[in-house]
């Protein structure tokens, strides 16, 4: 072993240990080294006087026989303060936030159990478009009338609507003004362009523009089959069928 | 080392027993007191935690363990107590030293003696002063109180290693601080002494 262990150890056991017979090497070793018998010596030599030196700082102190009164005093008054706040009310405080803490657990408990799963859903961005209904109010958007398979979508209010009845016969669904409304239609459709609508050749769509509160119109009301730009006029039945 | 706690003290504190209160007061005020007088060396600043501290254990009486000694939580309470003190302060108190140097002379030894452990206490003393506050509660657990190396890493809050350890550095820094004829071993000549002068 060597004498810097030795004297490592030694003071260890020397400041918090006792020296016994597992000691014995140790020992043994401090016979033959004055270095290590010095350091050791030393240090047990601090250690007293450090004893010494604490014992000095509360030599014949003692607190003074009025600490009582006064702590009593203290204690009998009421307290102040944040902390004195907290103390008072944190039964009040505890019991509430156990109260908040079962009743979250208990539904995310409920919420893990039935499979719901909570988030913000956002549309997917190939949702169709909605197309007007009643009493919806378009304020911001642009036109944004757009004619497909014979719908016709409004997306403006006092906007050219255009009309757009079916390329054919067999198209069920043209129209979605709805009658009570062609009323204020200014001036009665008026004829527009004619447009292809498919590969069909004999296929057309006939574009009319009118003029129209976007929000009154509303109807998914259905054209009839012959309707035309030029025999076009406004349907008074809005529960009228296509003949 | 540890005063004896009376039976059910704890628990007729709980009931409101003022009675019970002083009781406890005067069970733990001599311990308390030391570490505040030992950290603080103000005899003044000393009885301000005293009090806080028991103050505190009053107002906190309901969760008190009555199967356990409220000395080690009584302890550490005081001790914070010091160092927020010191903090506030920004510095200490001014050492008492020469009044306490006096009381722990032995009064038969020599003059030059004498002179010489007045000297080290003073040193020592300055010394403890500036250790590290984690340090100083160590020594001042360990070696003023007497309390194992378990107890006093109780009232430190950490383990019985690092207790150890605060107490190797706080003695290394004190042991450093003495003069060198002090700090080398006697073995070694006093030519070497003078060399390292």
């Amino acid at each position: 072993m060597s004498c810097a262990r030795v004297c490592r150890e030694l003071l260890e056991l020397s400041r918090f240990g006792v020296l016994d017979v597992r000691s014995a090497p140790h020992i043994e070793h401090l016979v033959d080294c004055r270095a290590c018998r010095d350091e050791i010596g030393l240090d047990r030599a601090l250690v007293q006087q450090l004893r010494a030196a604490l014992q000095a700082r509360i030599e014949g102190a003692a607190p003074s026989p009025a600490a009582w009164d006064r702590i009593l005093r203290r204690t009998q008054s009421p307290e102040v303060g944040l902390a004195a706040w907290f103390r008072r009310r944190s039964g009040v405080v505890l019991a509430r936030l156990r109260t908040a803490t079962a009743v979250s657990a208990t539904a995310l408990a409920v919420l893990i159990a039935s499979g719901t799963q909570v988030g913000i859903q956002q549309p997917p961005a190939s949702a169709p478009r909605v197309t007007s209904a009643a009493g919806e109010r378009f304020e911001r958007q642009p036109l944004l009338a757009e004619a497909r398979n014979g719908y016709l979508k409004i997306a403006a209010s006092e906007a050219a609507v255009p009309y757009v009845p079916p390329a054919r016969s067999s198209d069920p669904e043209a129209f979605m003004i709805h009658p009570s409304n062609l009323g204020l239609v200014m001036g009665g459709p008026v004829a527009g362009s004619v447009a292809p609508s498919g590969p069909d050749p004999d296929a057309h769509i006939v574009l009319i523009h009118a003029w129209v509160p976007a929000d009154q119109a509303v109807s998914n009301e259905r054209a009839t089959a012959d309707t035309a730009a030029a025999s076009w006029r406004p349907i008074s039945n809005p529960t009228r069928k296509p003949s | 080392m540890e005063p004896t706690q009376p039976d059910g003290l704890i628990e007729r504190m709980q009931a409101d027993d003022l009675h019970a209160f002083e009781e406890f007061f005067n069970t733990y005020k001599r311990p308390v007191y030391m570490t505040a007088l030992a950290i603080t060396r103000d005899p003044f600043l000393a009885e301000e935690v005293l009090q806080d501290c028991f103050v505190k254990a009053y107002r906190v009486r309901d969760r008190l363990q009555p199967d356990r000694s409220p000395l080690p939580w009584l302890q550490r309470v005081a001790i914070n107590l010091c160092y927020s003190r010191f903090s506030r302060r920004k510095a200490l108190a001014e050492p008492i030293t020469s009044i306490i140097s006096n009381l722990v002379v032995d009064l038969g030894q020599r003059p030059d003696q004498i002179v010489e452990s007045r000297e080290i206490l003073e040193v020592l003393q300055r010394g403890i002063d500036s250790l590290p506050p984690k340090q100083q509660t160590a020594v001042i657990l360990y070696y003023l109180h007497g309390y194992s190396l378990a107890e006093a890493a109780e009232i430190a809050e950490c383990n019985v290693g690092t207790m150890k350890s605060r107490l190797h550095y706080a003695l290394k820094a004190l042991r450093a601080r003495l003069p060198v004829e002090r700090r080398l071993p006697a073995g070694v000549p006093m030519r070497a002494v003078d060399e390292l002068r």
